[in-house]
């Protein structure tokens, strides 16, 4: 079974007035890095919330390895969220014990590796780190799992071009290769080269899903001028 | 999962209770070493502001232990589920059950330590009193007349066993409560949207306004009909208002974790 | 540092041209291992399905071999890269003589051209 994410029917409604997401129907494949795109307020994190099981769908369901969201779904997906989640007075070594414990597809080595890289001391304690740096410890402990999925919300926004590198070398050399990859990005140039399907949603709507081949191929363009088409006001 | 919930949770917040509790053991000795001063033996009135400096210290301390371990106890709670720090809680591989259960009991171990060393601060602080001014009381007879009293009552039929255990079963089921009105007020705030810290207090002070009215509708028959004239009477009347009270806790209790874990599981909206 | 990549092109191709003027230019010699897909992707910044595609088709042409014992190494037909080469300073040229058609020279003047920037070297 190559189908990963099953999307059916998804809509979500905040408050009983806000639709943020619509009707969404999606299937993610195993193997890929897609890219979830689509402008501010499109319903990018609300669907990312929803996988991750940290909101309910007002209608419809999303299935990941058959699962409804939850503590199966939950001991295989990796999630990067926008927002650094760590306790401030815990320290990096704590928070790598923290993963081994509760994540059974974590590597222990594989992140002090990365850790050991970036020279940060594992006796750091969080709050001590700058911003970037939380950043990074947290990109490298998503990514020492052998996930099925790893969900990365926003990774590379509003960081400078080395830790994008950065960010984008980590990634790539270390998701797990029959696992799927969705980021979801408004930079989309930056980021375009590493992604095998894009999917753009607009105001809660699928737009497109398409592979990046194809969209060079058939429409001549980078995704990313495309995307300025798709979505020109 | 939940042990290693439990684990984690534990150690992520035992500190800060731990050292309020062990400051609060250190200033009652302080303030216990205050009847050293031969100002107590002389006869004459005043005290010098030295004592009187340290006993308003140890009184706030107990205050400082009962109501700050509940407020960071309460902080901690709302932080590891509802902001940031939520998006770790909510996608481990757990079930809000196991997620609630297991803060709960940290909680309410954390909460039932600070009782105790409340009491033992007291006890501290009123043993030395007498050990520094009446040295030729032993302590050893006060137990023996507090044994001599409870026989006493014994003897005029009331059940000392059933009593105690009227009285251990209350402060359970209260301390218990005490963390599900914590929790339960703070899941159930997250319903207000733009002010869920307020919601929160809000919350607070609905349940335990309900509770206290309902305590008070179930407690007071129970009061009128008791005979005050038999010694016994009052005995009895405490034990079954400890009885009441007890499972009126334990019910509330159920009902608030009941209500949390339908929140944190159907309407979790972090920000 | 991230390979620099048309935005409009198909990424694979671009790949693809980019080993084949790495194996031809001598950067990977003959018989030299060439990094795994993950490593190559990682350096290039792009996605490793599209690096394992442009690896395949240079498998399809013969320029790379896949070793079961060392991974893939490149081929030590020295004729074959040769014959590589020639193929892609053919699509220079080819492309040099476009532009410089469309800039109003005849071959001639090109040739003359080039001799005289050359230094008269060419003969």
């Amino acid at each position: 079974m190559s189908e990963l994410v099953e999307v059916r029917n998804l809509t979500k409604v905040y408050d009983k007035k806000k639709t943020a997401l619509q009707n969404l129907n999606l299937t993610i494949t195993r193997g890929k890095i897609i890219g979830l795109l689509g402008p501010n307020g499109s319903g990018k994190t609300t669907l990312i919330k929803i996988l991750n099981g940290l909101l309910n769908p007002t209608e419809g369901e999303v299935l990941i390895n058959g699962n409804k969201p939850g503590p199966a779904s939950k001991a295989h997906v990796s999630y990067l969220p926008e927002r650094t989640y760590f306790q401030n007075s815990m320290k990096v070594r704590e928070l790598i014990e923290y993963f081994t414990d509760f994540y059974e597809d974590f590597r222990p080595e594989r992140a002090r590796e990365m850790l050991a890289s970036l020279n940060i001391n594992e006796n750091d304690r969080i709050k001590t780190l700058s911003k970037g740096t939380r950043e990074k410890v947290q990109l490298i402990l998503v990514m020492s799992r052998e996930a099925d999925l790893y969900i990365l919300d926003e990774p590379i926004a509003g960081v400078d071009p080395a830790a994008r590198d950065y960010i984008i070398r980590t990634i790539i050399t270390n998701y797990n290769e029959n696992a799927t990859v969705l980021l979801s990005t408004h930079l989309i140039s930056d980021i375009e080269n590493i992604l095998d399907e894009v999917i753009f949603i607009k105001e809660g709507h699928l737009v497109l899903q398409s592979t990046v081949e194809d969209i060079r191929m058939i429409q001549g363009k980078s995704v990313d001028s495309y995307f300025r088409e798709v979505f020109a006001c | 999962m939940l042990g290693k919930l439990i684990k984690h949770e534990w150690k992520a917040i035992w500190k800060i209770p731990a050292i309020l509790i062990g400051a609060l053991l250190v200033i009652a000795v302080l303030a216990g070493l205050t009847f050293i001063s031969p100002v107590w033996r002389s006869g004459m009135g005043g005290l010098d502001v030295l004592t009187v400096l340290v006993w308003i210290l140890f009184y706030l301390s107990i205050i400082g232990v009962s109501m700050g371990n509940l407020l960071y106890l309460a902080i901690r709670f709302y932080q590891s589920m509802f902001t940031d720090e939520g998006y770790l809680t909510h996608t481990l591989p757990a079930t809000s059950h196991q997620l609630l259960i297991s803060k709960i009991m940290v909680m309410t171990v954390w909460i039932f330590l600070s009782m105790v060393g409340i009491f033992c601060s007291i006890l501290i602080f009123g043993g030395m009193a007498i050990l520094f001014l009446q040295p030729e009381i032993s302590i050893w007879n006060m137990w023996e007349d507090i044994c001599r009293e409870f026989e006493a009552i014994g003897m005029l039929g009331l059940n000392l066993v059933s009593f105690a255990a009227s009285i251990i079963f209350m402060l359970i089921a209260s301390t218990v409560n005490g963390t599900m009105m914590i929790t339960g007020s703070i899941c159930m705030g997250q319903m207000v949207n733009k002010h869920k810290i307020l919601g929160s207090i809000g919350a607070y002070f609905a349940i335990n306004t309900v509770v206290q009215i309902v305590g008070m509708v179930v407690m007071l028959p129970n009061m009128l009909k008791t005979r005050f004239e038999a010694p016994i009477g009052v005995f009895q009347m405490l034990a079954s208002i400890y009885w009441g009270m007890g499972v009126l806790c334990v019910l509330v209790s159920v009902g608030l974790y009941f209500l949390s874990e339908y929140f944190v599981r159907r309407h979790l909206n972090l920000d | 540092m991230a390979w620099n990549l048309d935005s409009d092109r198909p990424i694979y191709a671009q790949l693809l041209e980019r080993i084949q003027m790495q194996i031809v230019a001598g950067i990977y010699q003959p018989g030299e291992k060439i990094p795994s897909v993950r490593e190559l992707a990682a350096d290039a910044g792009v996605n490793p399905n599209t690096m394992q595609k442009a690896l395949s088709e240079l498998e399809r042409s013969g320029l790379v071999i896949t070793q079961r014992t060392s991974g893939r190494v490149v081929t030590e037909d020295l004729e074959m890269i040769k014959e590589t080469r020639n193929q892609l300073a053919k699509e220079q040229i080819d492309e040099f003589m476009k532009r410089m058609r469309n800039l109003g020279f005849e071959k001639e003047d090109i040739i003359a051209l080039l001799k005289n920037e050359t230094g008269g070297e060419l003969s």
